[in-house]
This record gives C-alpha cells, structure tokens and sequence, in this order.
C-alpha cells in the first residue's frame, strides 16, 4: 500500500526545495500545482512502478489529476499484483472508441492539448 | 526542464550557434578553415544528425527496429547531443504530432492559427519551424504518449541529465580539434565549427522538415494532412525529408519507398539488420504501397479519426504497418 505520505516525499525530492512545502502537499492537491515538469512527474510515476515491481495502467496515471488520483492508479496496481490473476492484468479502456482528442481537448488539467498562442 | 528553463534552452540553442556562424564567417573571411574543424564538423553531424533521425525518430519515437541496448541508449544520446530536446519529450510531441498532423493540438503545424496572406503563410511556417518551442504552454504528456519510453531508465537519465549530454557534444568536437592539431585554437574552432555551425545547420535541418515539409514539394501518399516529400532536401536530413511517405507510413523503418529516393538512414538501419545487430524492422510491402498512393484525395480538412495514444492502448494490442505511432 502506497500512502501520501510516500507521493509526498518523492513530490519533495523532485522539487528540491522549490514548490509549495509538504504540509500543503495531500491528496487533493493537483499535480500541475506542483511546478513540476512533465518529465518530473514521469519519474515520480514510473520511479513508483519501478521500486514496487508493477504497471500501472498509463492511461489512468494519465489522466490523474490529483496526487489522490495517482495513489488510486498506484495502489489499484498494487492490489491487481497481490491478487495475481493472470490474463486480468490489463483492464480494458474504453477510450479506443470514443473520438478521445475531443474529449480531452483542453478539457484536462494535465492534458493541454491547444497549442494556444 | 520546467517552461522557463526550457524558453532560456531553446533561446540559447537558436542565438550562440548563429553567433558561431557569425563567427565563422569572418574567420573565414581572413584565415580559411582547416582540416580538423571540417573533420569536426562531419563527424558531429553524422552522428547527431543519425542520432535524430535513426535513435530518437525511428527507434525510440516509431518503434520501426529494435536493437541491443548499448546501441539504443548510444542512439539516444547521440539525439540528445543534437540539442533538439530530451529524447522521451521529443518523442512525446512527436508521436502527438502525428496523431493530430496539421490539426488542431498538432504541436508544430504550420496551420496551426492559420492566418491569410503571405503574411500568415510566413507566421505559420516560423511557427513550425521554431516559433513552437518557444510556446510556454505546450507540453506533450510523456506518461500518455511515451509510457513505453519513460519506462525505460536509461531514457530517463539521458532526458534528465539533458543538458549535461548537450555540453559533452560542444566538447567533443573540440577534443578532435585538439587532437588533431594539438592546439588550443584547434580545440576552439573545432568546438566551434563540430559544436555550434553544426547545431545550426543540423537543427535548421530538422526544422525545416516541420515546416517546409508541410509546405512545398510532392504528395503521393493522400495523407489527413498536409505532410510533403521534399527531395532537395533528403540527403541533407538523412531521408527524414521523406516526410509525406512517412506521414503515410509512420512506422516504416525507411522513409524513402522508391530505390532513387535515398534515405541514409534506412541504409544504416539494413546494415545493422544485416550484421545482426537490429531486429523486427518494419517494411511496407509495394502492394500497400500502390493501394494507399491510389486513395482518395485528403488533406489536412479531411475526415480523420486519430489513433488512441499509446497508453489508452490495451497492453496485448498489435500494432499495423500504419500506426502513428
């Protein structure tokens, strides 16, 4: 089980000081509050996935847009590796239909997708 | 890199080396230029240039071979001294670029605010050509476009320690310099023309893909976009200037699709496939081929439905000859 408490620290480890101080940092705080670089976030992300042995389903780590919503994608990968079923372990997404560029279109914190300007 | 650090980067990636070039031209203008510094620049070019094209474009952004693990991270870094970004960035935007080619969010269209006249064609070209990088609010999502290269560690140490690998391919050319004529003026021209004339004539060179490549030149492939094959252009980019054969057939391991439309970087990957050392490249059968030139006529204002990105793919998904990605 991943806590908080975890997400927070590897939050502080990235930012080095710079950012918003770990009593402000919980669960509804928004990642793009941060001042993280996308590739900051990417190593917080994948640096859990490495250290605890699992995949987490990247479209839901994706589309989290709170630190309480990557604990869930992280914990639910968790949870799937302590229950080992085999054959289950890629939940389906029903993005692959849908027209999922509109959906998303600005709409996502994380996600700009208007190049803006 | 957060959006500041990042406008300083691309700011001093564009204004030193035209400074350098600058400053090449009057050396030139009262001394020449020696050997070393032309043996400098043609070794950092090729390899940076390969790089680009080979490493981040072909193996790390398309998927179109694999090969051994010292040889991708070596590609790897050969993109990054290349200065054209991290590679898990680069290949982030890249692959949305492809998904949304000359369509709204396409991170480098040169229609993207399309205005009229001579005036907006010239805004739209710079746009594409380097006017996007200095965007502070575009940022591609590397976790939903590159989940396969941000899990990869060694992708994420080269991205991270970017800059670092920028700096080691300034140096590098002055260490020929310096080896070849054993002496610190060496050293310096050989840093100046294999690191800064280089950056400017290799950069310019990717660019001008994203913007001249949307522009002018042939469409054999009805691509949903506006993608072009730019022939004056391919040998200089080392086949990526293929780019309407590419946008009609992403994952190709060769860009060029007929025997005269040379693509030195297809040459290299069929040596490595050759000698063993790349695997699982991926060739498009001429039948395809036929079949896809004959299609209807597109555009960038024709009906498209964009690829999911890769991670809304399920995990056992296939991928076909014409993924974007």
């Amino acid at each position: 089980m991943i806590t908080i408490g975890e997400i927070r620290s590897r939050v502080e480890a990235e930012l080095r000081g710079k950012g918003p101080s770990g009593s402000e940092i919980d669960e509804g705080t928004q990642i793009t509050d941060l001042g993280l670089s996308s590739l900051q976030i990417s190593e917080i992300v994948f640096g859990m996935e490495e250290d605890y042995e699992v995949e987490f389903d990247a479209a839901l780590a994706a589309d989290a847009v709170t630190l309480g919503d990557l604990l869930t994608v992280a914990n639910r990968a968790l949870a799937e590796k302590a229950g080992e079923q085999p054959g289950t372990a890629a939940p389906a997404v029903a993005a692959g239909d849908s027209a999922p560029e509109a959906a998303g279109n600005g709409a996502h914190p994380m996600q700009p997708e208007s190049v803006g300007g | 890199m957060n959006g500041r650090e990042h406008r300083v980067f691309i700011f001093a990636t564009s204004v030193f080396p035209l400074i350098g070039v600058l400053a090449a031209v009057v050396l030139l203008w009262n001394h020449g230029v020696g050997m070393s510094d032309l043996v400098a620049f043609a070794v950092m070019i090729t390899v940076t240039g390969l790089g680009i094209s080979v490493g981040y474009h072909r193996l790390l952004t398309h998927r179109s071979f694999e090969t051994f693990r010292p040889l991708r991270v070596f590609f790897a870094i050969a993109g990054a001294m290349s200065a054209q970004g991290p590679p898990i960035i680069w290949a982030a935007h890249h692959r949305r670029h492809h998904r949304l080619a000359d369509k709204p969010g396409d991170p480098h269209s040169p229609y993207a605010n399309e205005e009229p006249g001579m005036r907006g064609a010239l805004k739209g070209l710079w746009y594409s050509h380097l006017g996007w990088l200095f965007n502070e609010e575009l940022t591609s999502d590397p976790v939903r476009y590159a989940p396969d290269l941000v899990r990869d560690r060694d992708l994420r140490f080269i991205s991270k320690h970017f800059v670092a690998f920028v700096i080691a391919g300034m140096i590098l050319p002055g260490l020929i310099g310096l080896a070849l004529t054993g002496t610190l003026l060496g050293f310096a021209t050989g840093v100046l023309w294999g690191g800064l004339i280089r950056l400017f004539a290799g950069n310019h060179t990717t660019y001008a893909v994203n913007s001249l490549g949307h522009y002018f030149g042939r469409r054999r492939f009805p691509t949903a976009d506006e993608s072009r094959n730019v022939a004056w252009l391919a040998l200089a980019s080392w086949g990526e200037a293929w780019h309407n054969n590419h946008h009609a057939f992403p994952r190709s391991a060769s860009h060029g699709m007929r025997w005269y439309e040379v693509d030195i970087s297809a040459m290299l990957i069929w040596t490595m496939e050759k000698l063993g050392l790349a695997w699982k490249v991926v060739r498009i059968d001429r039948e395809i081929l036929d079949k896809r030139a004959a299609g209807p006529a597109a555009g960038r204002r024709a009906a498209y439905a964009p690829p999911v990105p890769l991670a809304h793919r399920a995990k056992a998904a296939t991928f076909t000859a014409t993924d974007v990605e």
